[in-house]
């Protein structure tokens, strides 16, 4: 519907004033914190010393040394992606379609390790298979062979695909569960069946589900920084190289850093264009007449299926379990010692107030991104156009990339007069909040669908202006289903490392950048202490979130 | 209070594209008013104007002498009936009713009493406590004409409410409507696709289509006298059949003479529209419109055929079992006797009898 300014005008004046000044103030909210950081590192990247140059461009590709980390993360990036699928794939067949025991309890395990930050599973799979590691010692004592050390690709690997397998499988499991078993049964009728069935039915139909997944755990490989830099040791990958080149800088110029930042965004986008591409070509919208039923297995398969799942389901789980012990082991200085006690978390008292930004920092954030994502979903839904468009594309941009580009952005941006904003906890909560906000936007604009426009309608009908009319019906009605995007933008802002070790100073350290330093300065202990911390708050999240949604499951 | 509703040559343009095309319409002080037309014939567009959901890009819509073009809904004092009921979902019955009342900030006394009233007055007074999602799709009807009749509006709008009820509901509905309006004697302006809906509530019915309005009139007057030839297809079901002008009346299929008394001079082609029940069958007549029963539909208190013309046109016809009781045999010949009938002008925009 073409609509010409005249008409916009003058549906303004009649809508009133509300929405036309929201989408101003959201308009310049992300141009100002989302396009201009972005536009800043992308100049920067093709200016050195006020001149242009593509010499930061050719340094990057024209080095044996760079182009192999740039190899590096495409490798570690693609073989987690597989194995992630690989992995996530069966476990949501398995535990969706047999009558395994236990599903509830796998799910939450599975969301939990999904939730947790990946440098965290970085560090505990460092206490388990580092060179002094529980398991490495272990077997070293025990069977005397030694199984080598963890650090590197296989390391980051590991993380990796135990860390984002959940993405397939919660994506997979949702699909499963509402595949119209009519399609299989005609397959079966049809003389298909058994395993040739999954693959030329139930496999093709799912598929734009599993690319989806797989472009999430793609996109969060490519953009992790710590898993990386904690136990990749030799084996660099993008992120950590652009952190090392920004801190080599003069902060003021980064212009290496960030034409790096600008390789590393158009790898990605080129991925999600791909997939954008594929998916547009094949997807297919399924709502379940009749969702498949469990399949009874006998008893010995089920025990096997069982196993299956809840190996790599615990498997999943060690690193928090790890960590939660360790924070209660004895330290004496960065040594353990033998025995359990509140020693770490004696020596984190320092650490309070990292803990009190974390989630100072956070609540505001998520704040914010509610008050965002609720209009930015009205405007994008609602009040289609050039506009809303726009807005869209802008506030979901920061979604594909890494937070340290996010971060180098920023400093880029506001280091300089007229806004100076680097150094604050302004700088942290605005960085949190647009790379966060994607979440609970998608959420939001879910949910918003659902509500029929006639609700508005009949209340400005009844006499309350267009304003009154959104907070005392569509907002009031988009709340419960924005909680569950709500939910996951909290934990991963809680839990954000990548932008916070660029943007942090002594005064605006959060948990997770205090456990950076901790590890950097071999204070495990403690370490594993704020962790352990930060695990607390993510489940304690999850939990009230449940609460308040009356037992609904997350996503 | 209640007022009249002037639609002064209105226009509404979506791009290119013209959805109502010079519109005007006086709707009177208590009337209840029908918008009927196919869908896509712009009668909920034009609600949607009066409404003020929809801008109205020339021509005035008045409320008695108050141009509201640049109003805003939300002070327009209207009353509003949802295809969907459009109930909040998280506000009691009583809540929902109240709603309207709270935003004029009605004192508290005599907003509970309105709301006991209009809840009585529609029957849902029994449910106040109840959320919506508790109740049937009739009785959140019923809460939706509550909610837009306790505000005394101006001017109540009713957008297809009877569209999502099943068919014993809906007429049920309709009565009840009918019965609220005529005791609040509310200006009403309701919109319908369902020609049978349009007889029985309405004082009035504007025929619609694309973007026109084709005719206005009384139920009876739309029905038996249609001006044109869209009307008489439209409302009620009409056999055509094409023609022209003959001696003291016109010709059709050729050979057959139909005595009329044409309303002003003309020669040429015509459309005859003839009513099912204005057909009588009779044994074969040499010389009269002839043809043979294709199918014979028994539907109680009448017989439905559909005979075959001599030319392969296919007619309705139907027979009261009361005057004639007989099944004809499928093949059977017989003639048509046609014995009333609306002649129109050869491309059927005007009545010519």
């Amino acid at each position: 519907m073409k609509v010409s300014i005249g008409e916009s005008l003058r549906r303004n004046r009649q809508q009133g004033w509300y929405w036309g000044v929201v989408t101003v103030v959201i308009l310049i909210f992300c141009v100002l914190f989302i396009l201009y950081p972005f536009g800043r590192l992308f100049m920067q990247s093709f200016f050195e010393d006020g001149h242009f140059t593509l010499a930061n461009y050719v340094k990057f590709f024209g080095r044996e040394a760079y182009r192999k980390v740039l190899g590096n993360t495409l490798k570690v990036s693609i073989s987690a992606t597989l194995l992630g699928v690989l992995l996530g794939l069966p476990m949501a067949y398995v535990s969706t379609r047999f009558n395994i025991w236990g599903k509830k309890a796998i799910n939450a395990c599975v969301v939990l390790s999904m939730l947790s930050p990946p440098f965290i599973g970085a560090y505990s799979w460092i206490l388990l298979l580092g060179k002094a590691g529980y398991i490495t010692t272990f077997i070293r004592n025990t069977f005397g062979v030694d199984i080598g050390s963890i650090y590197g690709f296989n390391g980051i690997l590991l993380v990796f695909t135990l860390k984002l397998f959940p993405y397939v499988y919660m994506y997979t499991s949702t699909a499963l569960q509402n595949f119209d078993s009519a399609l299989e049964e005609a397959s079966e009728s049809l003389g298909v069946h058994g395993f040739a069935r999954i693959r030329r039915v139930t496999m093709p139909i799912i598929m734009p589900t599993i690319l989806s997944a797989a472009l999430i755990v793609f996109m969060t490989s490519m953009a992790d920084f710590g898993t990386p830099v904690l136990i990749g040791r030799g084996y660099k990958v993008l992120t950590v190289l652009i952190y090392e080149k920004y801190l080599s800088e003069v902060s003021t110029q980064a212009s290496f850093a960030s034409a790096m930042a600008v390789v590393a965004v158009v790898f990605t986008m080129a991925v999600l264009f791909l997939q954008k591409w594929i998916l547009n070509r094949k997807s297919y919208t399924m709502s379940a007449m009749r969702p498949p039923e469990v399949v009874k297995l006998t008893t010995g398969k089920r025990v096997l299926a069982t196993a299956f799942v809840w190996i790599v389901a615990l498997i999943a789980m060690l690193p928090q379990i790890t960590i939660i012990i360790t924070s209660f082991r004895n330290t004496n200085g960065s040594q353990f010692v033998a025995g359990f006690g509140l020693d770490n978390y004696r020596a984190i008292a320092s650490r309070v107030g990292s803990i009190v930004n974390t989630y100072k920092f956070s609540i505001i954030a998520i704040i914010l991104m509610m008050i965002l994502g609720l209009h930015l979903a009205y405007i994008i839904v609602r009040r289609k156009g050039k506009v809303a468009n726009l807005l869209d594309v802008l506030a979901m941009f920061p979604y594909v990339i890494p937070g340290s580009v996010i971060g180098i952005g920023m400093v880029l941006a506001f280091n300089t007069k007229p806004l100076i904003l680097t150094g604050t906890a302004a700088i942290m909560v605005i960085a949190y909040t647009i790379r966060k906000l994607p979440f609970t936007l998608r959420s939001s604009i879910g949910t918003l669908y659902q509500i029929e426009p006639a609700i508005e309608e009949a209340s400005i009908s009844l006499g309350e202006p267009p304003m009154k009319t959104f907070f005392k019906t569509t907002a009031i009605l988009m709340l419960p289903g924005m909680l569950s995007g709500a939910v996951l933008s909290f934990v991963a802002t809680i839990n954000e490392l990548s932008s916070t070790i660029i943007l942090y100073t002594g005064g605006t350290s959060t948990i997770s950048a205090a456990i950076y330093t901790t590890l950097f300065a071999d204070a495990y202990g403690p370490a594993a202490a704020l962790s352990t911390i930060l695990t607390a708050s993510t489940i304690l999240a999850l939990l009230l979130f449940n609460k308040i949604s009356g037992g609904k499951n997350v996503i | 209070m209640s007022k009249t509703i002037t639609i002064d040559h209105v226009d509404k343009f979506y791009g290119s594209f013209q959805a109502i095309k010079d519109v005007s319409l006086s709707i009177k002080e208590g009337e209840f008013f029908t918008l009927l037309g196919p869908s896509g014939c712009g009668k909920t567009t034009l609600l949607r104007m009066i409404a003020g959901f929809n801008t109205i890009e020339k021509g005035e819509i008045r409320f008695g002498d108050t141009v509201i073009n640049h109003v805003p809904t939300y002070k327009r004092n209207i009353g509003m009936v949802f295809q969907s009921y459009a109930i909040f979902p998280h506000l009691t019955v009583q809540q929902n009713v109240a709603y309207g009342l709270k935003a004029r900030k009605v004192p508290k006394d005599e907003l509970n009493a309105r709301v006991e009233k209009a809840m009585k007055l529609t029957q849902i007074d029994q449910f106040a406590k109840r959320q919506p999602q508790q109740l049937s799709g009739g009785q959140q009807q019923r809460v939706a004409l509550s909610r837009a009749i306790v505000i005394e509006p101006d001017l109540l709008l009713m957008d297809e409410p009877l569209s999502n009820l099943d068919a014993k509901l809906r007429v049920e509905m309709r009565t009840a409507i009918r019965e609220i309006q005529r005791e609040l004697n509310i200006t009403t302006i309701y919109v319908t696709h369902d020609q049978e809906e349009a007889l029985a509530v309405s004082d009035r019915i504007a025929v619609m289509n694309m973007g026109v309005v084709e005719q206005v009139g009384k139920p009876y007057d739309i029905y038996a006298h249609p001006t044109n030839a869209f009307v008489a297809n439209f409302i009620g079901t009409s056999n055509f059949l094409d023609g022209e002008t003959d001696q003291g009346g016109v010709k059709v299929l050729g050979q057959n003479h139909i005595d009329c008394k044409l309303n002003r001079a003309y020669t040429g082609l015509v459309r005859v529209s003839v009513r099912p029940e204005h057909i009588e069958l009779e044994d074969p007549v040499p010389g009269a419109i002839n043809g043979e029963i294709k199918i014979a539909t028994f539907l109680g208190d009448f017989i439905n055929y559909e005979v075959r013309l001599a030319n392969g046109q296919i007619i309705q016809a139907n027979q009261y079992v009361h005057l004639n009781p007989r099944m004809r045999e499928l093949g059977e010949k017989v003639s048509v006797n046609v014995e009333r009938s609306t002649v129109f002008t050869g491309d059927g925009k005007e009545a010519l009898t």
